[in-house]
């Protein structure tokens, strides 16, 4: 038997289809399915800027960091220097105090990095100019490698492993590109260049 | 209403730049219209002017500043009507009403509509005088009681700081209460809550004022304690109440002023300014005593800010015009920018170029190896011929079009430059305000008649000079009225004008700024000088006899040096021209005194226009850059190594006829000192005449013009360093400060060695105890300190919690010491962070607290603390035996 397209008989049997009545059970698994009304919880997620001073990778919310630039030269102030308080530097033409973030977070100095701390191909030292409430400072970073959104809930709370000088400022750990990352606690860092060495 | 435009600081910011300028033009308004009363555009101005402080004021729910300025608005409008015949005394008036209303711009937002605090009569009294005024239509003559007033003093006394302390915080204290219980008045209901306010800090007044060993306050504070009770909360407000508990606080405020100290700490932090002597209480009485008080100019409300975080987020003024071009330069150079990329693809198409170039070279040479024909070598020569050619074509457009941007942009940029640095300038008027009103201030407290002439109101002036200038300009003027203008008497004897002039002028020549202040007085005995200098020993008779008039005059400028006979209370102390030429030598400048005698007086200052560019040479010290301004320069030289001659210890060289000591840069500098030993040493003088000193640097660098920059504030003071500079490549260059060098190098030349280096806050102290001490009010830190450091403990301070946690983790410490009430994180949590650390737990804690219930003592040691005290226990030693206990 021929049925055309057009044909009555196939519209009605189409029809027939699509009116049918539903298989045993089936709007009460729906009802189930939208009754849970789904609460994905808002995860809510912090800025931060990574960045690589000798072997480790740290963080500070982006709410701390000023800017990214091109390291320049610095200037030592006589009576006044030290391997924490490195001087004045010269970023945009304005002059900001440098400060060595890896003298004071006791890191090791490393004579060459090893490649699998590098994530980029090629590394540019920058300068990372950081502050807290208008207090700001310059100091020179290893590699940079840019904003990293993570979770508060992520944050584990310090290794063991760490030196005691850089777990008092890091408020915990978290992964990031199967990364640890420190994030550092702006607010004690500047406290404690403003109360030690300025 | 006022809420909204409450909470945006941007608006109380133009809030008060409106009343500033609305009171301005009501001073300077009034002062001009007291020699020109039938001027009526003044009238209408000054009537506008009030007007639209009492909008202004209106817009911030300041009612007590509307009325009054609507009185003033009333007064000006009936002259206009021609009700009111205005007269001498009415300015006195007016000027008072101002001077009240300029408390305004100094206060803080939350601040606005208590106003005024404590003068609420003196204001009623004086909006009823100016009623009184316009109701009464015509002049009247007041007494003019002329009362002495405590000299004013521009350097402040050193005081314990504990007394400060406890002044200024009992003092917000009493404020506070006052508040709540205005706060009361208005909303009865809010007793019982004002109550339980107000207690706890009678309660913190009574302790402090134990402390302090301040009897009365302690007394009155628990009158006050009682008086609360008395009220209880409970039962609908006694009547008496208010006025009784005000009139405490009266009696504490009135013990605290009498209190023999000087500004309070906050006060300080400031720039120093003299001491306003107390409105009379009560009744407004001696009106012309407060006109006469011969104001400071206000300092500008806008430097001290408690809203934002830092000294330079102020608004200043720049002329719209001056902005316009620098945003018109910023836009070019934004565009211009475009121009260089197409630098960039240049370069690329020529090093493509020269990678084709090279591969026809190459294959050249293959057929040259390949001996082929003469004529295609030929035809290869030909080819790398033309296309060197059309290289070198590419090339010198490349150049041309490089010079072309760069000689825009250096033009460009050097507008822009001088753009912004002569948008810092404002025209001298602009702080020249008060200077009018100072002199008439001052001429009527001393009975002479002086007319204050100001020329050259527009001359352009650094912003940052100007503002230095202030000062010593208005203790010149007084000078002037008091030791330089004769009594109107005198004047008389000497057929000179009855009212005598003083002018100030300013006015640019040769690049730089010239300020004058002239005075057709009696002018300068020269030689009452001449003895005087004499007198002080300071030159040798033969030497006194030869001096010039010029050089016994500059004598006038050494400190202490006072030729007045008698000190007055408003000069004469011999403090005060010193600090002028100081400030000329700190700017660059010059000043001298010219005088005849019986004629007049002239001061003139000159300084460079602006302080921003100096010319300096360069040095290279250890690598660095340093600048020295060349006019602390003698000389610069080279000397041989080997005439630098040693005796005991340390180096000289002979110069002419004198030996000069030499020192080596880096040694002053606290670096590695490396006296060179052959060759040429760079060596630059500094000093003067024979007062040289020689400096071995490591290489000149050459002159150059620097733009100063100051160093960043929180560095404080660097050693032999006055500001810093950027140079040409952008680097940083020091520019010392050459008196703080000659002092150290005085110090290397006599000791054989610079003092002890600064003590470095990181220290060793392994040995010393350390102590941290927690607690919001400023008083008892200071009191736990000074007990602390002097039983040999070393002592950081903390105001709260989160600042104690903080602090906390930044030292080791041997114990703390905490507070309990405190913001933001109180005692009992602070101790319980510190007991969840393992790092902290095993500090020793005091707990320290007024409260002394059986509960609170549990509370205490519930926390986790060792040991918990009164804060009775600063009478006597109870306190430093229970520190030294846990200590050790």
């Amino acid at each position: 038997m021929e049925h055309c397209l057009n044909c009555p008989v196939y519209h009605s049997s189409g029809r027939t289809l699509l009116d049918r009545p539903p298989p045993e059970g089936y709007t009460k698994e729906w009802t189930e399915v939208f009754r849970h009304a789904v609460v994905e919880e808002y995860q809510k997620s912090t800025p931060v800027f990574a960045f690589r001073i000798e072997a480790e990778w740290l963080a500070l919310p982006m709410s701390a960091v000023i800017e990214i630039t091109e390291r320049k030269s610095i200037h030592t102030l006589p009576h006044r220097s030290n391997n924490v308080l490195l001087g004045i530097t010269n970023v945009r033409g304005e002059l900001h105090i440098a400060v060595s973030l890896s003298a004071l977070l006791g890191l090791e100095r490393l004579s060459d990095v090893k490649p699998m701390q590098s994530i980029n191909y090629r590394q540019y030292p920058r300068a990372l100019v950081f502050g807290h409430e208008g207090e700001d400072f310059v100091t020179p970073v290893d590699e940079v490698f840019g904003v990293v959104q993570y979770n508060a809930k992520q944050l584990a709370p310090n290794p063991v492993t760490l030196t005691k000088t850089l777990a008092a400022f890091t408020r915990g750990i978290f992964e990031y590109k199967e990364r640890p990352m420190g994030l550092l606690d702006e607010e004690l860092l500047v406290l404690s260049l403003q109360k030690n060495y300025l | 209403m006022s809420e909204d435009n409450a909470s945006d600081p941007s608006m109380f910011q133009i809030f008060r730049q409106e009343v500033d300028t609305h009171l301005s033009a009501l001073q300077d308004g009034l002062l001009n219209w007291e020699n020109n009363f039938s001027d009526e555009a003044l009238v209408k101005g000054l009537m506008r002017a009030a007007h639209s402080m009492k909008g202004a004021a209106g817009i911030f729910g300041m009612d007590n500043a509307k009325h009054l300025a609507h009185a003033m608005e009333d007064f000006f409008v009936s002259v206009q009507k021609g009700e009111t015949e205005p007269a001498s005394q009415d300015i006195d008036m007016l000027l008072a009403a101002v001077d009240m209303l300029l408390e305004i711009p100094k206060l803080a937002e939350s601040e606005l509509t208590k106003w005024p605090i404590g003068r609420m009569d003196e204001l009623v009294s004086l909006q009823n005088e100016i009623k009184a005024r316009i109701a009464k239509g015509k002049t009247t003559a007041a007494n003019q009681i002329v009362q002495t007033e405590q000299p004013e003093t521009i350097t402040a006394k050193p005081q314990s700081g504990v007394m400060g302390m406890f002044k200024s915080e009992t003092r917000s204290r009493v404020k506070k209460i006052r508040e709540t219980l205005v706060n009361i008045q208005e909303i009865p209901t809010a007793l019982a809550k004002g109550i339980d306010a107000i207690r706890p800090s009678v309660e913190a007044m009574v302790n402090l004022a134990g402390i302090v060993n301040q009897e009365a306050t302690a007394e009155n504070a628990k009158r006050l304690i009682a008086l609360l009770a008395a009220q209880n909360k409970e039962k609908p407000l006694d009547p008496n109440f208010l006025k009784a508990a005000n009139d405490i606080l009266d009696e504490i405020e009135s013990t605290l002023s009498a209190l023999e100290t000087e500004p309070s700490i906050t006060e300080i932090s400031e720039k120093p300014k003299p001491i306003v002597p107390p409105a009379p209480k009560g009744v407004f009485s001696g009106r012309s005593a407060q006109v006469q008080k011969a104001r400071m100019p206000t300092p500008n409300p806008f430097r001290k800010n408690s809203l934002q975080g830092t000294d330079y987020d102020f608004p200043i003024r720049v002329s719209a015009k001056s902005l316009n071009k620098i945003m018109a330069l910023a836009a070019e150079s934004m565009i211009e920018v475009k121009r260089l990329s197409g630098f960039r693809d240049g370069l690329l198409k020529l090093k493509q170029f020269q990678n084709n170039l090279s591969l026809i070279i190459n294959n050249s040479l293959e057929s040259y190896y390949a001996q082929s024909d003469a004529n295609l070598l030929l035809h290869s020569f030909k080819t790398i011929h033309d296309n060197v050619e059309k290289y070198r074509g590419i090339i010198r457009d490349q150049l041309d079009g490089y010079d072309s941007l760069l000689k825009d942009y250096t033009g460009r940029t050097n507008h822009l430059y001088h753009e912004v640095l002569f948008s810092r300038m404002r025209p001298f008027v602009d702080r020249a305000h008060a200077f009018p009103r100072l002199v008439r201030d001052t001429s009527r407290l001393l009975g002479k008649k002086i007319r204050f002439e100001l020329i050259g109101e527009r001359t352009p002036v650094d912003r940052e000079i100007l503002e230095k200038l202030e000062s010593p300009i208005n203790h010149m003027l007084r000078n002037a009225c008091d030791h330089g203008i004769e009594s109107p008497a005198e004047r008389a004897k000497t057929d000179k004008p009855e009212v005598a002039t003083i002018q100030i002028e300013a006015r640019h020549n040769a690049g730089m700024l010239l300020v004058e202040i002239r005075d057709d007085g009696h002018g300068i005995d020269a030689e009452k000088i001449r003895k005087r200098i004499l007198d002080k020993g300071l030159v040798t008779p033969e030497m006194a006899e030869t001096l010039t008039q010029d050089e016994v005059m500059e004598f006038l400028f050494l400190p202490g040096f006072s030729s007045a006979e008698k000190v007055t209370e408003i000069s004469g102390r011999g403090v005060g021209l010193d600090v002028v030429n100081n400030l000329m030598q700190e700017l660059g400048g010059t000043a001298k005194i010219k005088s005849e005698l019986g004629n007049g007086t002239s001061i003139m200052l000159r300084m460079p226009i602006t302080r921003s560019v100096i010319r300096t040479l360069l040095i290279g010290i250890d690598g660095e850059c340093y600048a020295i301004p060349l006019s602390r320069i003698d000389r610069t030289l080279r000397i041989q190594h080997d005439q630098i001659l040693a005796m005991e210890n340390h180096q000289y060289f002979h110069l002419g006829d004198q030996n000069i000591g030499v020192v080596s840069a880096r040694e002053v500098l606290g670096l590695e000192s490396v006296i060179p030993s052959e060759g040429n040493i760079p060596v630059v003088l500094i000093g003067k005449d024979d007062l040289l000193y020689a400096i071995i640097v490591d290489q000149f660098l050459g002159e150059t013009d620097l733009a100063v920059r100051p160093l960043d504030r929180r560095l404080g003071k660097v050693p032999c360093v006055s500001a810093a500079a950027l140079t040409e490549d952008g680097g940083p260059v020091l520019i010392m400060d050459i008196d703080d060098l000659i002092n150290n190098i005085d110090k290397l030349l006599s000791k054989g060695k610079l003092g002890t280096p600064l003590k470095s806050k990181k220290a060793d102290t392994s040995g010393v105890k350390k102590v941290l001490v927690v607690d919001d009010s400023a008083t008892v830190r200071e009191t736990e300190r000074q007990i602390l450091e002097q039983a040999g403990f070393v002592v950081e301070v903390a105001q709260d919690g989160v600042d104690g946690w903080n602090t906390l983790r930044l030292g080791k410490f041997n114990l703390v010491v905490t507070d309990v009430d405190m913001p933001r994180m109180n005692g009992y949590e602070f101790v319980s962070l510190m007991r969840d650390d393992p790092e902290y737990k095993n500090i020793p804690v005091i707990m320290i607290s007024y409260k002394d219930r059986e509960e609170d003592y549990q509370k205490g040691l519930k926390s986790g603390v060792n040991l918990y005290l009164t804060k009775s226990s600063f009478r006597d030693d109870s306190f430093i035996k229970a520190v030294k206990e846990l200590i050790l």
